[in-house]
This record gives C-alpha cells, structure tokens and sequence, in this order.
C-alpha cells in the first residue's frame, strides 16, 4: 500500500517536474493580448465568425485580420472590450437579424392534399409544394425547428413570424428552408440594397423607385396594422406622407390586378392613407436604428434628399446636422407642393420626429452666403452663377410664396406659373427651381 | 522476420480502428478532410510510438518489481496525458509547422482510447521491448492507414447525394462498417 502510493507520487512527481522544466526550456512567446481577447469572446467555438474556433478568431483579431466586433455570439460589450484590449476603434457591431420577405402564407390557395411528413424539405419535393404559388412559404415551418432561440414563430395566416429581440442571425433558419425566403442581414446590408431585374419580386415592387415592399404593406393594412404598414413603407421611404400625396405611382400601371380585368390596386392612395393615420394619431411609430456611433455629418439643405440622406444615415447611427435656409422643412407638403389640402401641422409634426431622433438644425441666411459655395465662387468655381441673375429667387422663397397665395395655391397654379416661365429670369437661364434638389422627387 | 509478422498483424489483421474498434471517436470526427486525417494520422504515431515504449518501461521496469500490476491504468494515464502535453511543448518549440498542422488534434490524442488500447495490449501480449516498439508503431500505422482510407471514401461521400436523414454521422457510421467488413478479409493471413 504505501509502497503503491510513493510510486505513483513518484510518477507524478517526475511527469510534474518534466512538464515544468519542459515549459520552461520549450517556452515560446505568445502575444498576451490573444488570450486577452479569447477572453471577452463567447466561447463557444460555433465558428459563426468564419474561423476554426474562438481560439483561431482571437489570433485573428491580434493579427488585425478581423475586425473586434467579429463574434456573432457575443454582445456588443464584447466587441467594446476587445477593440480596448487591441486599442483600436470597436466599429458598429450591427446585428442581423432574419427577415421573411414572404407574406403569403394561407392566401395562396392549396393544389392538393398534403398527407406527407410535415416538413418543408418534404413538401418541396412533392412538386414544389402544396400551395399554388410555388415561389412562396409553404408554411410548415422548418425554421421554427431549426430556430435554437424560439425566435420563429409561426403566424396566423401561415407563414412564420420572426421575433427580432430573440433572433441572434445565426441564420439557421435560412439554410433550411427549401424556398430561400428567409434572408439574414444586418440593417445597413438591407438598407443600402437596390432590387435588381432578376429578383422574383410583385411587379409593383420592382418597379416603385423607392423599393417599398408594396405586397408587405398592403397585406398589413388589411390586417388593420397601419403601424406596420408605416413601418414597412418607412423602410425604404421616409417621406410617405409627402409621397402619398405626389408620387407620380407607376407601381399601378404594373399591378397584376389592372392586367386581370380589373382596376389597378390605389397602392399610392393606402400609402396616403396610413401616412395620414399616423399622422392623426399623434405618435410617431418607432423605427429601429442602429447601436449609436460618434460619427457626425452636416447635411445642406433640408429638401426631401436632404431630408431622407437624414434619414438613412441617422439609421445607420451617424447623426445628422441640417444647414439650411427655410425654417420649415421643405420636405413638407405643405411647404413644398402648395395644395389647399395639404394638413399644414405636418411640418411640425416632421420637426418633430426629427428632434426626438436628435437631429440637429442649424438655420442659415441663404444659400449663397454658405461658406462651401462662396469659396466656390471665389475660386471661380461657381457651379451655377445664379447670383448675378436678375429676378433671382430661392426654390423654398419661390414655393412659399406660391403656397401662401390664397385661393391660388395649388399644384396646377405652380405648373402655370411654370409653363409661362414667369419664374424663370431669362427663356435659356436654368430654371431655378431645379438649382438645389428637385422638390417633386424623393 | 518476426517483427514483420506483427507490422502485417497490427496493421491488417488487428487493426486497431476497423478490427478492434478503439479510438473511434477521431475516426469519425477527424475524418472529414484528407488533410486533418493526415494530420491526425502523424500524431497518433508520433505519441502512440512512444507512449507504448514508456508505459512498457513504467510496466516492466517499476509496476512489476514492486507487484503493482494493478495501478496498470491509472499510472498509463497519467504518462500518456504528461507525455502529450510534454511532445506539444516540444513540437511548439522546435517544429512550429507540425504543431500548427496538427492543431487541435495533438491535445485531443490525451484522450484517445486508441492510445491506451495499445498499450496495454503490449501488455497484455507480453511482448518485449522490441516487440512493444514494433507492434506499437504497427497499431498507430494502421491508425492512420484507416484514418486516412475513411477519409477518402468521405470526401468522395460529400459529392454523392445522401438522403438527409443518412447526412454526415449516419452514412460515415455505415461507411465504416463497410470498411471494417472490408479489413476481415484479412483475418486468418497471420
């Protein structure tokens, strides 16, 4: 017995002592700083930043190969933690999030009786599905089963529902479905995103310039959720109130149901009405932004561009500043497209979305005393000598007198005026209205 | 001519993954891509080689003077996990290439019953020194033979189509059933 426990502390002993002189004469210097960011990873070795492990992530974030905010598991704690261990800038870890782009579900009626495996991947292969469209959810949710955070559920109407608080974007719902409906992206990827001719999408939608996924809103508005359908349209289009008003809607001429003897769907008056619905209500209906970064930006000019780059990058998380002439915004319709029935409180309404997303208006004289475009001038760079032309006027002075004109104020009164070219100094001047951004666009 | 009779019999006849069936747990997990079975393969005959010449000398030299054959297991674990962790030091210091080829799998040989299948089958053989050395790098060479043979027919698995049910684990286990019915027609050659 003691004979027994003095060789294996013997053993011990000797291995012990090998190891530690073996650690110290086949010592290697590593860069500390590796297992220091090993630490605020998650750990979990899923591999979901595309390296081996967390191991093989935090050698690459040592190396400057990629970026602190890599780790999809982790919060965004951890990419701040990190970019102070590397000392960098931690960036914006945005988060992705799944999205169905299908809303169809139990509208697309059935082909045949479906007494198979309830599964897509089954479904799928019993042609194409048992629904009649066969570019939609087949609703027997797949990706509700391979969802490990219960963030998919499935709907009323049958097709599944994404539940963005719970989804993490480890995108294992889109890898099953046999559609390819469900998409992981981070906001800026959906954002800064243009619909190409290829894509399978309503007719509608691929022709709105604005991208707005018309089927989705519609679909919403049916359902009674206008804040949803405000939020969809708001997506793509910050100004639905002023474009439901003057949107000039090719959407219509495309609609499948102008083609099937019938009339097209008003898709630009529901568009008017849930911008007016929200309107009316008093509220503002949050839309989500992106984690807040320090980065600032000064936008000239608060016309509907000006007003929607705002917008977007104010989603992004860099904040705007506005320079601009007019106290009002000219984004508004009331200012910008003098029609009698025009709700004039939506400017204000307007001001104050953006003041409650901390944007910041700095009001200056006019724009030729900007200081970029007088250092044009000086440098006889002008883009536009419009200075120097007789009868000059601004597009916001131009539009405002126009709108304050009683009885007059109409968009038809702004077209005559334009056709007699009373607004314009000379018959070959630039118009001036067009100096600046397009009004009547977005 | 003896020790080519057992090289032919640790490899073949009684190979350790496919007729033996220890150490499976890195056949199928390391067996996805030719590469890391390769990889895997060298470090298994790197450690087996001279885990079965260590733990025979523990054996022959300590355990059975003092009549401690029964501390068999605990005292070959205990060597096999040191003698890993020290061949990981070393490789990171003299052969940064091998270690960084290796990987993970270098640790993970801590744990394979493949390891310490072998040696106490030495002991349990009664072989010799020699022979120990002999049938030890047999066994690991068959290691690797197995590993990487499985490793091909899995490569060449991921361009067939499997039905889903049958993906990944499930057809690599009836593959190796396969292949292990494949190795008895060795059985009887020695």
């Amino acid at each position: 017995m003691v004979i027994a426990i003095l060789v294996m502390l013997g053993i011990g002993a000797a291995c012990g002592i090998i190891l530690s002189v073996a650690s110290k004469v086949f010592y290697v210097y590593e860069d500390p700083r590796i297992s220091q960011v090993e630490y605020f990873l998650a750990g979990a070795n899923c591999g979901g930043c595309g390296f081996a492990g967390c191991g093989a992530a935090a050698v690459a974030i040592v190396e400057g190969k990629a970026s602190p905010g890599i780790c999809v598991a982790a919060d965004s704690e951890s990419a701040i933690n990190i970019a102070g261990v590397m000392g960098v800038d931690p960036g914006t870890a945005e988060p992705i999030k799944s999205l169905n782009t299908c809303s169809g579900g139990d509208r697309a009626v059935d082909k045949f009786i479906y007494n198979g495996a309830m599964s897509c991947a089954a479904m799928a292969t019993l042609y194409g599905g048992k629904r009649v469209c066969s570019i939609g959810c087949m609703g027997m949710g797949d990706c509700i089963k391979a969802c490990k955070f219960d963030a998919i559920h499935m709907g009323p109407h049958g097709f599944p529902v994404i539940d963005e608080f719970k989804c993490v974007g480890c995108g294992a719902c889109a890898s099953v479905c046999p559609k390819n409906l469900l998409s992981v992206k981070s906001m800026s990827q959906r954002l800064l995103v243009f619909n190409e001719e290829d894509q399978a999408l309503a007719p509608c939608q691929q022709t709105c310039p604005a991208e707005i996924d018309i089927p989705k809103y519609i679909h919403l508005i049916k359902e009674g959720d206008y804040e949803g359908a405000v939020n969809t349209i708001r997506e793509r289009n910050p100004l639905l109130l002023s474009c439901g008003r003057v949107c000039p809607h090719p959407c219509e001429n495309y609609c499948r149901r102008a083609i099937e003897d019938d009339e097209a769907v008003s898709i630009n008056q529901l568009k008017r009405f849930v911008a007016d619905y929200e309107m009316n209500s008093g509220r503002r209906y949050p839309i989500s932004c992106a984690p807040d970064t320090d980065k600032r930006v000064a936008i000239i000019g608060g016309g509907p561009a000006g007003v929607s780059c705002a917008y977007f990058l104010r989603r992004l998380a860099i904040i705007p500043r506005f320079m601009k002439t007019c106290p009002n915004w000219v984004a508004s319709p009331a200012m910008a497209f003098p029609n009698t029935d025009c709700p004039t409180r939506f400017s204000t309404g307007k001001s104050r979305v953006f003041s409650t997303w901390g944007l910041m208006c700095t009001t200056t004289p006019a724009w030729g005393v900007i200081s970029p475009f007088r250092a044009c001038e000086k440098k006889a760079m002008t883009p536009f000598s419009w200075a120097s032309v007789p009868g000059r006027t601004t597009n916001w002075a131009f539009l405002g007198r126009i709108s304050r004109a009683s009885g007059r104020g109409s968009i038809s009164c702004l077209q005559s005026r334009i056709r007699r070219k009373s607004a314009f100094p000379s018959a070959n001047a630039r118009p001036l209205w067009a100096v600046g951004t397009p009004p009547l666009t977005v | 001519m003896e020790y080519i009779e057992l090289i032919v019999a640790t490899i073949f006849v009684n190979n350790i993954l496919l007729a033996q069936f220890l150490g499976n747990c890195p056949f199928l997990g390391t067996s996805k891509k030719m590469e890391t079975a390769a990889g895997m393969a060298m470090a298994v005959i790197f450690v087996l080689v001279m885990a079965g010449v260590i733990t025979w000398v523990i054996y022959a030299w300590l355990l059975v003077p003092y009549k401690l054959e029964f501390l068999r297991t605990i005292a070959f674990i205990l060597v096999i996990a040191s003698l890993v962790q020290f061949v990981e030091m070393f490789l990171k210091k003299s052969m940064p290439a091998l270690y960084a080829g290796l990987g993970i799998f270098l640790p993970l040989i801590t744990t394979n019953c493949a390891v310490f299948g072998v040696c106490v089958l030495n002991i349990d053989k009664e072989f010799g020194f020699m022979q120990s050395l002999v049938a030890s790098f047999g066994y690991a060479a068959g290691f690797g033979l197995a590993l990487i043979l499985f490793a091909g027919v899995r490569e060449r698995i991921l361009l067939a189509r499997v039905p889903k049910p049958l993906q990944d684990t499930s057809i690599a286990l009836v593959t190796a059933g396969v292949l292990s019915l494949s190795f008895y027609a060795f059985r009887g050659m020695v």
